[in-house]
């Protein structure tokens, strides 16, 4: 799946060209056979002058990595220097972070949990029994960061993420290849006829885009529905009329609708109060993601039979409608708006329906735990199956 | 050597996509002779859908948390095991894996099979299993990729088997061009699944950038995987071996239709 973080070339500012034509047979096989390492450091660069900089240092910081693995004296201290470069150079902070720069506590903080992660001795169990050799480990080291660095992400990105990359790759009209070579392209069906793509870097095609007469949202201000957004998207591509490298198009966009948001819709919001405490009207009120541990697993083994008896007495006095809400909104992972849209209600239904759940929980303010409420998040997606319009949008 | 179901042992990493950024192993769920069925294990709960057994590492003796993918079954040749198993079993490592206790095993298969069965609450957690995924969200959309992944595995590893052995292939199979067809076409049949001829077309009509020449490769190609199909599905109903398995696999991908080319290659 393509992505704007991903470390495809073309994120790494790599110019546009045709996609090359697939290997054949006996170079297939020997590919399978004879793989190459790759670096975990060929990740996504915004501009094309920063990727040629980045490709000079590769082989050198191939190197270094290797020297680690073979534990040198200080090859680790050298490793975290680069992690940290890294991310201070190619995952940008209004995106990854609260805060518009990396600063070194924040940076000690990632590689922290990247270095946890990665040598903690349940993983690096799993890597011996799996064989993994040094190519591979700085693969998965590469995933590793890009894992961590997701985890922490600002949700204006999670939010761009969700809004334009997904729906461009759920949208036929867009022609989304991302497995022609390397590359990742973009762009509208009649233009397979005219095999043309685009060589301009992002910087240009902000320029192009800019003089077009289209006109751009500042989403600074305003909020597009999903229909406004891929008109948006549809437009800039039909005035470019080439194919174009994705990621190419998603910078650009980005700049040209002010991206990352200064306000966050409700339905992406991660921020809400952290302090480790959980009340149970989170539950049906959030979608905040919890990563789910052991000990919730644990936690949900124990007591999901008393939970399915407590959830029958609180759901059984909800209608139907809300039940089919929940389900959309909840199961589906459908937002709030188009949940209510989808059983007939305005979207002024889903607020609504929230605060009144919210209040008819109030009498039952206990106070969960991180793991608890994991628990019940887990126990509650399932549970909310009922609600399906299919069975009936009822819990027996 | 013989592998028991519910056995984890390492994959071999030739056949594995070089974008490899987890690491994976694979779990036993069936050995007929030089196949073997498999699910990918990997270590990272956080990722586990509803359909994926979570052990924790607590409770087995591998000793790290492991998360069988228990919708993810393929059948494979034997060499789709990494060859340490063979050439080195007294590795402490390899050795850890082969010397998993036998109740151990049984668990995991018997743990998978319940899982399998029992979806709504409360049985449905009584064993430790995954969550639900938010399509759009990072967790699904990492495990996608994955089963990509494993679908790419699974196709290279009957290719490099098949090529292998292609001398013992029946001609009316006409395997060598099957084998370029799907070496030139690799990433959409791993993509496409059991949709690999609406791919195909798909492909060839909006080819990035077709010639004649190209759309005529191209369904030469569909006719090359068709062909197989068709005389696959000829052979077996002649010798009257047409059962459920050999249904399924006649529908199934093309890495399905190299699995019945191999197991029928076999019957004569």
């Amino acid at each position: 799946m393509s992505n704007v973080n991903d470390d495809s070339p073309e994120a790494a500012g790599v110019s546009a060209e045709s996609p090359k034509p697939k290997p054949n047979y006996t170079t297939f096989i020997s590919t399978i056979r004879q793989k190459q390492p790759r670096s975990i450091f060929s990740t996504e660069v915004a501009d094309d002058q920063a990727a040629d900089e980045f490709r000079g240092q590769r082989e050198h910081i191939i190197a270094e990595i290797n020297s680690f693995l073979a534990k040198e004296p200080g090859s680790a201290d050298q490793l975290v220097k680069r992690i940290k470069s890294l991310i201070r150079n190619h995952y940008p902070a209004s995106e990854y972070l609260d805060n518009p720069v990396w600063t070194e506590a924040d940076l000690e903080d990632r590689v922290q949990d990247i270095w946890e992660t990665m040598f903690s001795p349940e993983n690096t169990a799993f890597r011996n029994l799996a064989q993994i050799d040094a190519a591979g480990m700085l693969n998965i080291m590469r995933g590793v960061i890009r894992r961590v660095l997701e985890k922490h992400a600002n949700p204006a990105h999670r939010a761009f993420y969700n809004e334009i990359v997904e729906q461009i790759g759920d949208d036929d009209r867009f022609d989304r290849y991302p497995r022609h070579g390397n590359f990742s392209y973009l762009g509208l069906t009649r233009w397979n006829r005219t095999g043309k793509d685009s060589s301009k870097t992002v910087d240009e095609l902000v320029s192009f885009w800019k003089e077009s007469g289209i006109k751009f949202p500042d989403m600074c201000l305003t909020f597009l529905k999903a229909g406004q957004r891929m008109d948006l998207c549809c437009e800039m591509l039909d005035k470019l009329d080439r194919w174009l490298v994705a990621n190419h198009f998603y910078l650009a966009y980005k700049r040209l609708v002010n991206y990352p948001l200064s306000f966050i819709p409700d339905h992406y919001s991660d921020n809400d109060d952290d302090d480790g405490e959980y009340d149970i009207s989170y539950l049906v009120f959030s979608k905040k993601r919890f990563w789910v541990e052991q000990e919730a697993q644990r936690i949900l083994a124990e007591n999901c039979d008393a939970w399915e008896k407590d959830f029958d007495e609180i759901t059984k006095k909800w209608d139907k409608t809300r039940k089919e809400f929940l389900y959309y909104y909840y199961v589906r992972g459908i937002d709030a708006g188009q949940a209510a849209d989808r059983v007939g209600m305005r979207p002024s239904y889903a607020t609504q329906t929230f605060s009144s759940i919210k209040s008819s929980f109030k009498e039952r303010s206990i106070k969960y735990s991180r793991e608890e409420m994991a628990a019940y998040m887990l126990f509650f997606k399932v549970y909310a199956e009922r609600f399906s319009p299919a069975k009936g949008g009822d819990a027996e | 050597m013989n592998f028991l179901p519910g056995q984890i042992l390492p994959i071999n990493s030739n056949f594995w996509p070089d974008d490899i950024t987890m690491a994976v192993m694979a779990l036993v769920i069936k050995s007929e002779g030089d196949l073997l069925t498999l699910c990918p294990v990997h270590n990272a709960p956080e990722f586990a859908s509803f359909f994926d057994l979570i052990i924790p590492a607590n409770k087995n003796s591998l000793g790290c948390d492991l998360v069988v993918m228990s919708e993810n079954q393929v059948c494979v040749e034997k060499s789709a095991i990494h060859p340490k198993v063979w050439s080195d079993p007294n590795d402490p490592y390899i050795k850890k894996c082969l010397v998993m206790p036998e109740d151990e095993k049984k668990r995991i298969i018997d743990d998978i099979a319940y899982l399998q069965q029992n979806t709504t609450i409360p049985a449905a957690f009584k064993v430790m299993r995954g969550q639900r995924l938010y399509e759009n969200s990072f967790e699904y959309r990492w495990r996608t990729h994955l089963t990509v992944q494993w679908e790419s595995f699974h196709l290279a590893v009957l290719l490099a088997a098949t090529e292998e052995k292609i001398e013992e292939y029946p001609a009316y199979m006409n395997l060598r061009k099957v084998l370029e067809t799907i070496c030139n076409n690799f990433d959409s049949f791993c993509q496409a699944g059991s949709r690999w001829l609406e791919a195909f077309e798909a492909d060839m009509t909006a080819g990035m950038a077709p010639s004649a020449a190209n759309a005529r490769h191209a369904r030469d190609g569909v006719s090359q995987i068709s062909g197989l199909k068709k005389s696959l599905e000829n052979k077996i109903s002649e010798e009257g071996l047409m059962n459920a398995r050999n249904a399924r696999l006649l529908k199934g991908s093309v890495a399905d239709l190299l699995e019945l080319a191999f197991r029928t290659s076999r019957m004569r």
